[in-house]
């Protein structure tokens, strides 16, 4: 179960970004500029996945607050920079 | 019986917890340790009786837990759903032993599954490297085919799973295939990861960590060119995430209340016999009254307050939580939601509230079905809710409560609501209702209980072949209960459920016929009146009660006695949206009353539900209203079996 609340262009997630909820928030992170990883307690390929599409498609795009959940998974595929400020 | 009876009952106590524990597990992190146990627990049991097959799967199931409670994975919804296909296996397992067939795993893919997500990948066991071995660098590429992801594996899995043969680092994700724009669909699997592994373990086990997702991806597993003297590599410790580690403390739920177990039927032999001692205090009592002497009467009096509290005891006994029959839901939402591809939310209200064993378990079914209806017909899909405007899950909420002597149960969904103008073309077109019948809004509700009656414009096969609802209803009232629908459209639907707390004791309103005592649920009389004031047309049963018309039954006709009992009283009942008046000789008042089953001599007589031992000692047939009903209405035809 993957919770957003959404405030002025920061999605804020929370729960378990996984391959059963990327097709829901895609629909949602088109108007974001930000997302926060503070509460996500899963984060599988599929998500790591969406982030890094979403993230490609806009350079002031950016990541924040990663979850401990959230930097595990993008460090095991090498992803870490995902999470960083470019 | 089966030499493993013991086990037999200790494992399916044990999934039982398991299955709880799955069910929860999303908001309680002290489940997990309770799933754990449960596990741990039926592998030792299954292997004291050396039931290999079991304790296989069990010790998979067991060891990703292990992994879970280490932080090595996480309990992500792949892992909660191969945890519980892993429970129907192992029930499924003991099925088949308690049958004394042989122990056959229908397939080895969930043990393999939950083996491969703690990171034991089976074929690669035992190899793990030992610092002083002789290591050596690899380089590991995966292609990831297209339907990883949607297949269940998780890339990331894969990869942590590699730092247990050894050191990895320089880890790259070549994101080229990622489609821009619309093209890109989340789920599927465009990732394309290398890293390089120090490891003792030879090619193949490496290869065979990749082995569930070989089939459409390209995997590449090369020993890395020695290194140029110019370039030497740094070695580069892997950045090994430290994972956080929820200590597996011993910390028990609240929920986990020590319990002793007694067989149903003695329990039931208890609360029989507590019927019987209240019937004897009741015959008691009247004796005391009747001698008039005061310390008998004092006497009396401690007694009957004693046997009160006996009774509500015993009949605690029985009484359950319904929180472990709704967590059940959790389940069937989930697995359901994924079917047809929505998404829901299940809230659980008063899952405390307790009621009658013996009402829960019938009531299991009649739920399932109204929870199935309003996922399969209330909810929308995800696309029609976000057109409405509407968050994209759904919710259903189920809750109990008490209310008055009864309990109320209520499923809710924010769905699309009955379409009202739809169920009444329906019902007209399938000759339920006149062409131009003018009815109102709860009228057109009460249409989804009649019988033949489905207003899918999809038949799935989950629901909707137009039986269902009227199997519901007779459920529910069979238990006397009521059920009733609100809906408003566009917004949800609301089906409650209204049953007695127990089925063995009712409050009664005590009536006499011609030598027959009957007593009637006292919820479902209205009120009282002198036949003769009220009576209309004696040939055409038809009182006017307050200038309405009601159809009335005379129980003296009822039962097939003749004679008449002189001045007649009338006692309106109501029974849903019908009312009628039954017409009896005399007004006893009202009392609780035991229930007790009659013999199947007497299952056929029409309009009697059970029966009580009076006071007096006499036998007083409890009246079923709704039957009453049906036959005052000329409907009543059919014997009831």
């Amino acid at each position: 179960m993957l919770q957003v609340s959404d405030a002025q262009g920061q999605l804020t997630l929370a729960g378990e970004l996984d391959i059963y909820s990327v097709r829901d928030l895609r629909a949602q992170l088109d108007r974001s500029t930000r997302v926060d990883l503070s509460g996500v307690e899963t984060l599988d390929g599929a998500g790591v996945q969406l982030l890094a599409w979403w993230r490609a498609a806009d350079e002031r795009r950016r990541v924040v607050n990663p979850s401990l959940a959230a930097r595990t998974a993008c460090a095991a595929l090498g992803l870490e920079r995902l999470l960083e400020a470019p | 019986m089966s030499q493993y009876q013991v086990f037999i009952e200790e494992a399916r106590d044990l999934l039982d917890q398991l299955q709880r524990g799955l069910d929860v597990a999303a908001n309680d992190p002290e489940a997990l340790h309770a799933i754990f146990r449960a596990a741990h627990t039926l592998k030792g049991a299954a292997g004291v009786f050396g039931l290999d097959a079991i304790v296989q799967f069990a010790h998979a199931a067991e060891t990703l837990l292990e992994a879970v409670r280490a932080g090595e994975a996480s309990l992500s919804q792949q892992v909660v759903t191969l945890l519980y296909e892993a429970h129907d296996e192992l029930a499924h397992l003991v099925d088949l032993l308690e049958r004394e067939e042989p122990l056959v795993t229908s397939s080895s893919r969930v043990a393999d599954a939950l083996l491969a997500l703690a990171g034991k990948a089976p074929a690669a066991a035992a190899t793990h490297s030992k610092p002083t071995e002789v290591t050596a660098p690899w380089l590991v590429k995966v292609q990831f085919g297209p339907t990883v992801m949607t297949d269940g594996f998780d890339p990331v899995s894969f990869f942590r799973y590699l730092e247990r043969l050894g050191d990895v680092s320089e880890r790259t994700a070549d994101l080229s295939r990622l489609p821009e724009g619309d093209q890109f669909d989340p789920e599927t699997c465009y990732l394309t990861v290398s890293a390089r592994l120090v490891t003792s373990a030879p090619q193949a086990t490496i290869e065979k960590v990749f082995e569930f997702v070989r089939e459409g991806s390209t995997i590449s597993v090369i020993p890395e060119p020695p290194p140029s003297a110019a370039q030497a590599r740094p070695e580069a410790s892997a950045p090994a995430p430290a994972a956080s580690a929820p200590a597996a403390h011993g910390h028990r739920t609240t929920t986990d209340r020590p319990s002793v177990k007694v067989p149903a039927d003695r329990l039931d032999q208890l609360i029989d016999l507590v019927g019987e001692l209240v019937i004897a205090g009741a015959t008691s009592t009247v004796h005391a009254t009747r001698s008039g002497d005061a310390a008998t009467n004092e006497a009396m009096n401690a007694l009957t307050g004693l046997i009160a509290s006996i009774r509500d005891s015993a009949l605690g006994l029985r009484m359950v939580p319904i929180g472990e029959t709704f967590s059940r839901f959790q389940r069937v939402v989930r697995d359901l939601s994924r079917q047809l591809g929505k998404e829901v939310r299940l809230e659980v209200v008063g899952g405390d509230t307790e009621l009658d064993k013996a009402v829960v378990e019938r009531l299991v079914d009649p739920l399932t079905h109204v929870v199935r209806n309003s996922l399969d017909h209330g909810l929308e899909t995800v696309e029609e809710r976000r057109a409405a405007g509407k968050p994209s899950t759904g919710q259903i909420t189920l809750s109990a409560r008490h209310e008055g002597g009864s309990i109320l149960i209520e499923v809710k969904d924010d769905g699309r609501g009955l379409n009202r103008k739809r169920i009444l073309a329906r019902a007209v077109e399938r000759g339920l209702v006149p062409r131009d019948a003018q009815l109102t809004d709860s009228e057109i509700n009460d249409i989804i209980f009649l019988p033949g009656f489905s207003s899918a414009e999809k038949v799935t096969d989950l629901s909707g072949r137009g039986v269902g609802m009227d199997v519901v209803r007779q459920t529910v009232e069979d238990l006397r209960g009521t059920i009733e629908l609100q809906s408003v459209e566009g917004e949800g639907t609301a089906i409650r459920l209204r049953l007695p707390l127990t089925l063995a004791i009712i409050d009664g309103f005590v009536v006499a016929s011609a030598n027959d005592t009957c007593i009637l649920p006292l919820k479902a009389v209205v009120e009282c009146l002198d036949f003769a004031t009220v009576v209309e047309s004696e040939p055409h049963h038809r009182l006017r009660v307050r200038d309405a018309p009601l159809p009335f039954v005379r129980l003296r006709e009822l039962f097939g006695r003749g004679g008449h009992g002189g001045r007649e009283n009338v006692v309106v009942v109501q029974h849903g949206e019908q009312r009628v008046g039954i017409v009896v000789d005399k007004l006893l008042g009202a009392s609780q009353t035991v229930i007790k089953p009659l013999g199947p001599l007497f299952h056929r007589v029409e309009g009697v539900a059970g029966a009580t031992v009076l006071g007096s000692g006499d036998v007083g047939f409890i009246l079923d209203v709704g039957q009453v009903i049906r036959l005052a209405s000329g409907r009543g035809s059919r014997a009831h079996a």
